[in-house]
């Protein structure tokens, strides 16, 4: 009977000790994240998954995120690909490396400022000739 | 009086069972490590390599597959008769480790230099016989009695090849006891005058031990396991023991009868400060070992019609015209042995 | 010319033989006797030698039998001494066994796996990955050619236009467990992204590893580039 009073007595106080926040819904925590890729820090697309950063979540609790594949950007690799100038309207592209890179596409150069080619992504751009005479 | 008779008792008992011991545990051991020289010898016959990860070269894979076997569970079938599941592995057992009693490894050195030797040895192939049946028989299913029944049939049969083999090298020799035999053979080893008999007495031998071409009763594809399929644990142990045990046996005996057994024409091994007889008892018996596995590496099985047919129809009447042939030739020219 | 020698006495001798047939029709026994007969007056001798086909000078004659001719078949055959001799000394058999006695002493054929591998090709089909372009932009345009062709559907895509505006994937998920490593979006994309490599041993602990995403996918591809560029090129003649 006794007992039975001083377990129940002892059993409150080290609840409320063991659970820290004695709230039943716990709180929700911010989403972390973390750099998309080593050389762009976020997202490149519109419904592009941000990267989650480690222990964030119930998903990643045991991941570590350093170990994960976190290739470069590419985005980034061709934005700093020299702009290649052609002197002439139309632009050939076939990726560089003849049957191993892309289908031969011409890329007109009408347009000012430099034209990405569709599918590798470098940039053409008409030499700047000098504007007519007349 | 009586403590001393006691002690006197008890010492050769002690004396008795430190022989057998003598005896039994390098036979067993030899049991333990054929297992991985058939499984070796046949993987070099197929050009790969046998088990090689557990000890050097895979020396210890039979403590492992003891290991392993004794760990497992041993399943009893309910409806078996317990007494006789485990009687039959365990008497196949015994009397294949009996056969050892009366080996010589030297000039009258046996457990037991048994003037009746020849006819203990034959005695005990056809109690060996009781094992397999009572075995296929306990435990009460149809595939594990169908195969014992084929088993008994052909162990019996190519007993009958077996004694007749025997009984012709004993014709030459003269006498029952094992140690007589292989002296008698200090002229020539008897595969030389007896080679038909010697190819008829090694058929007889790969039957009796249910080895390729006559396993069909143990052949993993047929009847699952033959009789031994309910058996598992520590009962398929003792009968793969007492299956490589026999095959140990026969190679040894195989090597008394017709090979001189324990001494080398022309050689001094007996004159040595060690006597070197066993040891050439030894490796003749490796010999016949090795080609137990080389006949199981190049023969295809027979089928069992054809295995009975080929003891009954084939082999008896060669063994029955040898019967009547050399004990002609031995009166006709007087070299009777008595 | 000796065939057409014996066409035209062939000719020339069933003739009269015709002739005398056709005539003599009401006596068959008396046309009957006359054919045996002259069958046997107008003999001919046929000649077995085939001129056609010759043969070798030391082999026996090529016998075509006509009926009533004695032939002994097992003429030319082993004895009975040689037949009781095979049978019973097993000398197949034996024969057989030194063959296996040979290989006993030959070297085994075995390669001790993770010690020792098998040769691979440059064509064999491992694990995948998406390939860049030497400026470092990927090369997948997602046109949904592999995801339209992979037989057991492992390949889900999503795209949309990326901030500098050129097509590209959001999502490239592979299912390895469900891909049947066939070689087929390899071979469907235009540009050489998706490929496979010539890694076999990817096993992980989990089933989720092994649903791989772009980024893994990604990697792969940076990790083995030299060595995909390198199977590309020995292989590109031929696809």
């Amino acid at each position: 009977m006794l007992s039975r009073h001083a377990v129940v007595r002892l059993a409150r106080p080290l609840a409320r000790l063991s659970s820290g926040s004695s709230v039943a819904i716990p709180p929700v925590e911010p989403k972390q994240v973390a750099p998309q890729a080593p050389n762009y820090p976020t997202t490149w697309s519109t419904s592009q998954a941000p990267r989650p950063a480690g222990q964030s979540g119930p998903r990643f609790e045991q991941t570590i995120m350093e170990l994960q594949p976190n290739p470069p950007s590419a985005m980034q690799m061709v934005a700093e690909e020299p702009i290649r100038v052609v002197h002439g309207r139309k632009a050939v592209c076939d990726g560089g490396v003849g049957p191993l890179g892309h289908p031969k596409i011409f890329i007109n150069l009408d347009k000012p400022g430099p034209q990405p080619c569709g599918y590798c992504g470098i940039r053409y751009e008409q030499a700047p000739h000098h504007a007519h005479e007349h | 009086m009586i403590n001393n008779n006691l002690i006197l008792i008890i010492l050769n008992t002690l004396i008795s069972l430190i022989d057998v011991l003598l005896v039994l545990l390098p036979v067993l051991l030899s049991v333990a490590f054929m297992t991985i020289i058939e499984r070796k010898q046949l993987a070099a016959h197929q050009r790969r390599v046998g088990p090689n990860t557990v000890g050097y070269y895979g020396i210890l894979q039979p403590f492992s597959d003891a290991l392993k076997l004794i760990l497992k569970e041993t399943v009893i079938p309910s409806q078996s008769n317990k007494i006789l599941f485990y009687l039959a592995p365990v008497s196949t057992l015994i009397f294949s480790l009996l056969g050892w009693g009366i080996i010589p490894f030297g000039q009258g050195l046996t457990l037991f230099d048994f003037s009746l030797g020849i006819l203990y040895t034959l005695a005990l192939s056809s109690l060996g016989v009781y094992g397999v049946l009572f075995a296929g028989w306990s435990a009460n299913s149809k595939y594990a009695f169908l195969g014992s029944l084929r088993s008994t049939a052909a162990m019996i049969s190519y007993e009958l090849i077996l004694s007749s083999a025997i009984l012709i090298v004993i014709l030459l020799a003269g006498s029952f006891n094992f140690t007589t035999i292989i002296e008698s053979q200090e002229a020539i080893w008897f595969v030389v005058p007896l080679l038909p008999v010697f190819i008829f007495y090694f058929i007889s031998i790969l039957a009796e031990t249910s080895r390729t071409p006559f396993d069909l009763q143990e052949a993993e594809s047929e009847l699952v396991a033959g009789f031994f399929t309910e058996h598992s644990s520590i009962i398929f142990v003792f009968f793969f023991l007492a299956e490589y045990s026999s095959i140990v046996l026969f190679s040894c005996i195989t090597a008394i009868l017709f090979f001189g057994g324990y001494n080398m024409p022309e050689l001094f091994v007996n004159n040595t400060f060690i006597s070197l007889q066993a040891v050439v008892l030894g490796l003749k018996t490796c010999v016949f070992c090795f080609m137990f596995v080389w006949f199981r590496a190049t023969l295809p099985r027979l089928r069992y019609d054809q295995l009975i047919e080929f003891c009954w129809l084939n082999l008896l009447p060669v063994a029955v015209a040898f019967i009547i042939l050399v004990p002609c030739i031995l009166v006709a020219f007087d070299i009777a042995p008595y | 010319m000796a065939i057409l020698r014996q066409l035209v006495v062939g000719v020339a001798a069933s003739r009269p033989l015709a002739t005398r047939l056709a005539t003599s029709r009401p006596s068959i026994l008396a046309a009957s006797r006359l054919l045996s007969t002259n069958s046997r007056q107008q003999a001919q001798h046929v000649d077995h030698t085939n001129h056609l086909h010759p043969g070798h000078p030391k082999s026996p004659p090529l016998q075509t039998s006509f009926p009533g001719e004695f032939k002994d078949v097992y003429a030319g055959g082993p004895s009975a001494i040689e037949k009781a001799v095979h049978l019973f000394f097993f000398t197949e058999i034996l024969r057989g066994m030194w063959i296996v006695l040979e290989q006993f002493f030959r070297p085994p054929y075995t390669i001790m796996y993770p010690f020792e591998k098998g040769p691979l090709s440059p064509r064999f089909r491992g694990e995948h990955a998406l390939r860049r372009y030497p400026s470092g932009e990927e090369r997948c345009i997602a046109c949904k050619l592999c995801e339209a062709i992979c037989p057991a559907q492992a390949i889900t895509i999503e795209s949309e236009a990326r901030l500098d505006g050129s097509r590209k994937t959001t999502r490239y998920d592979i299912d390895m467990t469900k891909c049947i490593y066939c070689g087929f979006c390899q071979e469907a994309c235009p540009v050489d992204a998706i490929v496979e490599t010539q890694n076999q041993e990817f096993s992980t602990e989990t089933r989720e590893e092994l649903l791989y995403n772009k980024e893994k996918l990604l990697a792969n591809g940076d990790r083995a580039e030299a060595e995909i560029a390198a199977n590309l090129h020995a292989d590109h003649v031929y696809r």
